[in-house]
C-alpha cells in the first residue's frame, strides 16, 4: 500500500469525500485488491470475514460505523474497553445505535441455543430469579412464556431500531428517539437475565464464545443505558471486575414485577 | 348484361311454352347459367384486383407525394427561417440611418424596433438568400444595391444554390456522419460553435439542420455585431429583455423533445442578440427533428396535414402583408402581443407602428409587383424542385390563405408569425405525443419499466438470498444476521403507496448459529429451505394461516436439519419439478460438494454427493492441491437429468443428478486468473433455451449453450462484480445484480442491451446487491442488499 501512484491516491480521497457510488474505480485497481472486504460465493467458513481491521475513517460506507464495529468485534472481542469506546469524532449516539443493532444481530443466536432447553412447559413465565415479567410487545403487556417474551422482545426491539420513523438515519439519531435506548436496552438485559438464572450453561456456552453480556454490561455502565437497580445478573460472577454490586436480592417482596413504563408500543 | 341475361329467360320461356321440360335439358340450362355467371364473376374478381392494384399505387404515390410535401415543408421552414434572419439583420441595420424610432425611451421591448426594420427586410428577399450562403459581409457592403434588379437575379441563383444546399442536407439521411462532418466543417470561420452531439446518432438530417441553422445564426451575428455596435444604447435593453422571452412558447413545449437533442442552450447562447433566430432555434429545431425521428427514419409517412402548410402561410403571408401595404410589423406586434398579453404594450407598439409605416414608406420595398414576381419565382423554383404540379401547389396556397384568413379573422392583422408559432406548438405537442406513445410502446407493451414499491427493514446485516413464493405476494429473505424472515405483502399492499407503514416480516426464523447465505421457498411443500455457513440446510415450515408477528413461538415451523456439509453452504437450488413423492433439493458448499438431498425422503434425505471431478474420481486427479469449491448451482431445465455447478475456478461443469459424473465442463473460464477476483459468482438455466448465464466476480455475465458448453455471448455488465442473477418468468429478461449497487435488466433475446438500470442498495464493506428474484407469477420483483435491507418493486 506504500507504493500507491498518486492519481489513485487522488481517486481515492475523491471516492472518500464522494459517497460509495465511486469506490467501484477505486476497488478494482491492483493495489485495492487484497482489501476487498467481501465473502465471495464459495469461500470456506474459515476464510470469510478475513478482513484487514481498517480505522474508521478509511471506511468509506454509509454504514462505516457498523462495519467499524464488526470489524472489532472480530478482531478482539475480548478488549471490551476499546468495543464500548467511542470513537473519535463519533456521535454518541449513533455508535450506541450501532452497538444495540450488534446486540440484537448476536442476541439471535443466543436465541436459537435457549429455543433448545427453554420451552412453554420448562419456563411458562417470563421470570429472572424472582422477578417476572410481563412482555410488551402487545397492546396490553401479557404473561408470555419465557421463550415467547424473548423473541418477541428481540423481534420488537429489531423492528423499532430499524423503524423508519423512529430511526430514518444511521448517521444522525433524532432527539426524541434517544429515549427508546433505555427501554430496548432495559428490555434485552432480562433476555440475558433469564438465561443466566434459568439456562446457565447456554448462557455460559455462549458467553464464553462471544462475550456478548460482559460487552452489554459495558455499554450499559458506560452510557447509562440500564439503572444500576435493575442488573441483577449477580456482577462478580461475569468477569474480572471487582464486585462494587451486592449480590444478594432479597426478593421475596418483589415477587412480581411489572414494570410500568414499558407497556406502550 | 342485361341482355345477355335476358336471352336464357326468353329461351326458358320458349321451353316452357313448348313445355318440354326434360331433365337433362334442365340441368344443361343451370349448368350453362352457372358457367355464365362464374364467368362474370371472375371478371369481376379481375376487374377488382385490377383496382385494388391501382389504389395500392395511388396510395403509394400519395404516400411519395407526401414524402415530398413534408421535405418541401422543411425546406420553406428554412428559408423562412432565413428571411427571418435576414429581415432582424436588415431591422439592425436600418434605424441607424433611416429612422429616429428606437431613440422612444418606452421602447423597453425589441417589438417596435423591429418592426420597421423587419418590414423592410421583408422585401429584400435577397438577402435572405444571400445570408443562406455565408457571403454575409459583402452582402451586408452591398446592402445599398439591393434594390438593384440585376442583384436580384443574381440572389436568386442564390437561392437556388441554397436550395440545393438544403437538399442535399436534408436527403443525407442515410450517410449521417459524412453529412454533419461536412456540414460541421464548412469554412463559416464560425466553428467554434459548439457542435450538438445527438445522441440517438440516428438523424445526420436533423443535425445537418442544426449545423445550417447554427452557421445561420452565427453568420447573422458576426454580420450583426458592426450594426449593433452602431446601434443606439438601446441595444442593451433589448437584449437583455429578449432571452426571457421565448421562454413562455416553444422552449416550454419544446424542451421535453429537445432533450436528445441539447440544441437549444448553445444556440441561445450564440445567439441572445438575435430574438427571432432565438425564437426559431426554440421552435425549429425540435420540429424537424422529432419529424426526422417519427417520419423519416420510422417511414412513418402519414403526418399532419395542416400544420404543414403553416410554413407556406407564413411565408405567403407575408408576402401579401406587403403587397397589402399593411405593415408587416404587425407580426412581431403580435408575437409579442401573444407571448406578454400586455394591453399597454400594445398601444404603445401600434403607436410606434404609425411611426414605423412612414419609415417604410420611404424605402418601400419595391414594387407589389417586383415582389409579387419574387413570389412566383420562387413558387415555380420550389415546384420545379419537387416535381408538385400546379394544382397541388395551387391547393397549398389555397389551404393556407384559408387559414391564414382564419387567422386574420382571429387577430385582425393581415397575417403574423403567431399563427405558425402556434401551429408548431400543436404539432410539437402532436410529435411529444407520439413520442410518448412511441416509448410506451417500446416499453410499455412487453416490459415494464421497474420502480421500487416497498422497502423492508428488519435485518440486522446483509440481506445475501431472496425466494419469492410461486402464487402468492410472500418470500422469504435469509440474511448475515442468521435469521430468515418470511414477509407477507398482503397487508401492505392494501394500503397505498405512499402510505405504507413499516413492514414487519410475518414470522423470523431463528435456527442456524451463523450467516445465512441461500434461501428457497418450496410453494407446493408448504415449506422453506436455509443454507448457512454453519455448514447446515434447515428446513422450515410455512405457518399455516395469518400468523401473528407476536404470537406464541411455534417452535413445529422448524422442521429439521440436513447435516451433512462441512463447510459453508453457498448455494441451494429446488429442483424445478416436483412428483408425488420426491422433490429434490441441490447444495453447493465450500467443502467442495454438491449435494442433493431428497426432502420428500424418509429417513437420510441425502441422496447424492460429489466433488469438483465427479462423483468417484476424487482421488484419481489430486495432483495439484485442492479442488475448487463450487460456488453456485441450477438444475438444467430442458435435461432434468443434469445439473450445472459453477466452481471457483470459474469453470461451469454439468453432472448427472443420478449418477453424479461429470458430463460436460463448459470452457467458462477465459479471464479465470488463478484468484477468486475473477471466479463465478452465480448461474442461472434458461427455464425454456437451452442456455447457461454465468455472472463473474470480474464483471462479466456470459450466455453458454448448454449442449455444447461453448459462450456465445460475453458482456461486462456492471461496474463491479455481479453477484446476483435472474430470469423473467417469460423468458426473456435478464436480471442482474452487483456489487456496484446497481441493478440491471438485459433483454436476453434479441438485442442484449440494458434495458434498464437503477442503483437501489448502499454499499457495505465491498458489497452492493447481493439477491434479485423475479417473482415467479405476479409483476414483482425483490432485491437484497448489503445495507440490509429488501426493495420491491413493481
Amino acid at each position: 500500500m506504500a507504493n500507491v501512484i498518486p492519481s489513485n491516491e487522488a481517486n481515492n480521497t475523491f471516492s472518500s469525500s464522494e459517497s460509495s457510488t465511486s469506490s467501484p474505480i477505486a476497488s478494482t485497481s491492483a493495489e485495492h485488491k487484497p482489501a476487498l472486504r467481501r465473502n465471495r460465493p464459495g469461500t470456506k467458513l474459515e476464510d470469510t470475514y478475513q478482513f484487514p481491521h481498517i480505522p474508521l475513517d478509511q471506511i468509506d460506507s454509509a454504514f462505516a460505523l457498523q462495519e467499524y464495529l464488526q470489524s472489532l468485534i472480530r478482531t478482539d472481542k475480548e478488549n471490551l474497553d476499546a468495543l464500548v469506546e467511542l470513537p473519535p469524532g463519533q456521535d454518541k449516539e449513533t455508535w450506541q445505535y450501532e452497538h444495540l443493532r450488534q446486540l440484537c444481530l448476536e442476541l439471535n443466536y443466543l436465541v436459537v441455543q435457549l429455543e433448545a432447553e427453554c420451552t412453554r412447559q420448562t419456563c411458562p413465565e417470563m421470570k429472572a430469579d424472582e422477578w417476572q415479567y410481563l412482555c410488551a410487545a402487545h397492546p396490553a403487556p401479557m404473561n408470555c412464556c419465557a421463550i415467547d417474551y424473548i423473541v418477541h422482545t428481540l423481534d420488537g426491539a429489531t423492528t423499532l431500531l430499524n423503524s423508519h420513523k423512529y430511526f430514518p438515519s444511521r448517521i444522525s439519531i433524532p432527539e426524541t428517539s434517544l429515549k427508546h435506548y433505555q427501554s430496548i436496552a432495559r428490555r434485552l438485559y432480562r433476555i440475558f437475565a433469564h438465561a443466566w438464572f434459568h439456562h446457565r450453561e447456554i448462557f455460559e456456552a455462549f458467553e464464553n464464545e462471544n462475550m456478548l453480556y460482559v460487552r452489554f454490561l459495558k455499554l450499559s455502565e458506560r452510557y447509562e443505558l440500564i439503572a444500576k437497580n435493575l442488573l441483577i445478573i449477580p456482577y462478580n460472577n461475569i468477569s474480572d471486575n471487582e464486585n462494587d454490586d451486592q449480590v444478594i436480592h432479597n426478593n421475596d417482596s418483589s415477587e412480581i414485577f411489572t414494570p410500568p413504563t414499558d407497556d406502550s408500543e | 348484361m342485361a341482355q345477355t341475361f335476358g336471352q336464357p329467360q326468353q329461351q326458358v320461356q320458349q321451353q316452357s311454352q313448348t313445355s318440354e321440360y326434360t331433365l337433362p335439358g334442365v340441368l344443361h340450362f343451370l349448368q350453362s347459367e352457372w358457367r355464365r355467371y362464374e364467368r362474370d364473376r371472375n371478371e369481376w374478381e379481375i376487374e377488382r384486383a385490377e383496382m385494388k392494384a391501382r389504389i395500392a399505387l395511388l396510395e403509394g404515390e400519395r404516400r411519395g407525394i407526401e414524402n415530398m410535401k413534408t421535405d418541401l415543408m422543411r425546406r420553406v421552414k428554412m428559408l423562412e427561417f432565413a428571411l427571418r434572419q435576414e429581415r432582424s439583420k436588415y431591422l439592425a441595420g436600418v434605424p441607424l440611418t433611416q429612422s429616429p424610432i428606437s431613440e422612444s425611451p418606452n421602447v423597453s421591448t425589441p417589438a417596435n424596433e423591429e418592426g420597421p426594420e423587419s418590414s423592410i427586410a421583408l422585401n429584400n428577399t435577397q438577402s435572405l438568400k444571400t445570408s443562406t450562403l455565408s457571403s454575409v459581409s459583402s452582402q451586408y457592403k452591398g446592402f445599398t444595391s439591393n434594390r438593384d434588379p440585376k442583384h436580384r437575379t443574381k440572389s436568386r441563383e442564390l437561392l437556388k444554390a441554397c436550395l440545393q444546399e438544403i437538399d442535399y442536407l436534408t436527403n443525407a439521411v442515410t450517410n449521417t456522419s459524412s453529412t454533419s462532418n461536412r456540414v460541421l466543417n464548412y469554412p463559416t470561420g464560425l466553428d467554434g460553435i459548439p457542435s450538438h452531439s445527438i445522441p440517438n446518432g440516428l438523424d445526420g438530417n436533423n443535425s445537418a439542420t442544426q449545423k445550417l441553422n447554427n452557421r445561420h445564426s452565427a453568420i447573422f451575428v458576426g454580420g450583426n455585431t458592426n450594426s449593433y455596435n452602431r446601434m443606439s444604447p438601446k441595444k442593451p435593453g433589448h437584449v437583455s429583455i429578449r432571452p426571457s422571452r421565448p421562454a413562455p412558447t416553444s422552449p416550454a413545449i419544446v424542451s421535453p423533445i429537445l432533450s436528445t437533442n441539447s440544441s437549444s442552450p448553445p444556440l441561445d447562447s450564440s445567439m441572445s442578440e438575435n430574438p427571432d433566430a432565438e425564437r426559431e432555434g426554440g421552435s425549429f429545431f425540435p420540429h424537424s427533428s422529432v419529424k426526422n425521428d417519427g417520419r423519416f427514419i420510422n417511414g412513418e409517412q402519414s403526418s399532419p396535414i395542416s400544420p404543414e402548410f403553416e410554413p407556406i402561410a407564413n411565408m405567403s403571408s407575408d408576402f401579401q402583408s406587403s403587397l397589402n401595404n399593411e405593415s408587416p410589423t404587425i407580426n412581431f406586434e403580435k408575437e409579442r402581443e401573444y407571448l406578454s398579453n400586455n394591453d399597454t404594450y400594445n398601444t404603445h407598439i401600434k403607436a410606434k407602428n404609425e411611426r414605423a409605416n412612414q419609415v417604410r414608406n420611404r424605402n418601400r420595398m419595391k414594387s407589389a409587383d417586383e415582389m409579387k414576381e419574387e413570389e412566383q419565382q420562387l413558387t415555380k423554383d420550389v415546384q420545379k424542385k419537387y416535381g408538385l404540379t400546379d394544382e397541388k401547389m395551387s391547393k397549398l396556397l389555397k389551404n393556407v390563405n384559408k387559414q391564414k384568413s382564419q387567422e386574420i379573422l382571429a387577430i385582425n392583422t393581415s397575417s403574423d408569425p403567431q399563427l405558425d408559432e402556434l401551429s408548431f406548438n400543436v404539432e410539437e405537442e402532436e410529435n411529444t405525443q407520439k413520442f410518448e406513445t412511441d416509448k410506451t410502446q417500446e416499453n410499455g407493451t412487453d416490459r415494464k419499466m421497474w420502480r421500487p414499491r416497498f422497502t423492508l427493514r428488519s435485518h440486522l446485516d446483509t440481506v445475501r438470498s431472496l425466494s419469492w413464493h410461486r402464487t402468492e405476494p410472500m418470500f422469504l429473505s435469509g440474511s448475515e444476521d442468521g435469521t430468515i424472515k418470511l414477509w407477507d405483502l398482503k397487508g401492505p399492499l392494501s394500503h397505498k403507496p405512499t402510505s405504507v407503514p413499516d413492514i414487519e416480516p410475518s414470522i423470523t426464523y431463528r435456527g442456524h448459529t451463523a450467516a445465512v447465505n441461500s434461501v428457497v421457498m418450496s410453494s407446493e411443500q408448504q415449506r422453506c429451505y436455509s443454507a448457512s455457513m454453519d455448514a447446515t440446510i434447515r428446513v422450515w415450515n410455512l405457518p399455516s394461516s395469518k400468523c401473528d408477528t407476536y404470537g406464541p413461538v411455534d417452535l413445529s415451523l422448524n422442521l429439521t436439519t440436513y447435516i451433512g456439509h462441512t463447510d459453508a453452504i453457498w448455494d441451494l437450488r429446488l429442483f424445478p419439478m416436483r412428483s408425488q413423492n420426491t422433490q429434490l433439493l441441490g447444495s453447493a458448499s465450500a467443502d467442495g460438494k454438491v449435494k442433493i438431498w431428497d426432502t420428500e425422503a424418509g429417513g437420510s434425505p441425502l441422496k447424492c454427493s460429489w466433488g469438483y471431478y465427479g462423483i468417484n474420481n476424487e482421488e484419481s486427479v489430486n495432483g495439484e492441491g485442492r479442488p475448487p469449491n463450487p460456488t453456485s448451482i441450477d438444475f438444467v431445465h430442458s435435461d432434468l437429468k443434469k445439473i450445472a455447478v459453477s466452481y471457483q475456478n470459474s469453470i461451469i461443469k454439468l453432472f448427472d443428478i443420478e449418477s453424479g459424473q461429470s458430463v460436460l465442463t463448459f470452457k467458462s473460464d477465459s479471464t479465470y486468473d488463478n484468484t477468486p477476483a475473477t471466479q463465478i459468482n452465480r448461474i442461472i438455466v434458461h427455464p425454456t433455451m437451452s442456455l447457461i448465464f454465468s455472472a463473474h466476480e470480474d464483471k462479466y455475465i456470459r450466455f453458454f449453450d448448454i449442449n455444447s458448453g461453448k459462450c456465445t455471448f460475453s458482456m461486462l455488465a456492471h461496474l463491479d462484480s455481479i453477484t446476483s442473477l435472474d430470469i423473467d418468468p417469460s423468458g426473456m429478461i435478464l436480471l442482474s445484480g452487483g456489487h456496484d449497487s446497481s441493478i440491471r435488466l438485459w433483454d436476453i433475446v434479441s438485442t442484449r442491451q440494458c434495458i434498464q438500470e437503477f442503483i437501489s442498495h448502499r454499499r457495505k464493506s465491498d458489497e452492493g446487491v447481493l439477491s434479485v428474484q423475479y417473482h415467479p407469477s405476479l409483476p414483482w420483483m425483490a432485491s437484497g442488499g448489503a445495507d440490509s435491507v429488501v426493495k420491491i418493486y413493481c
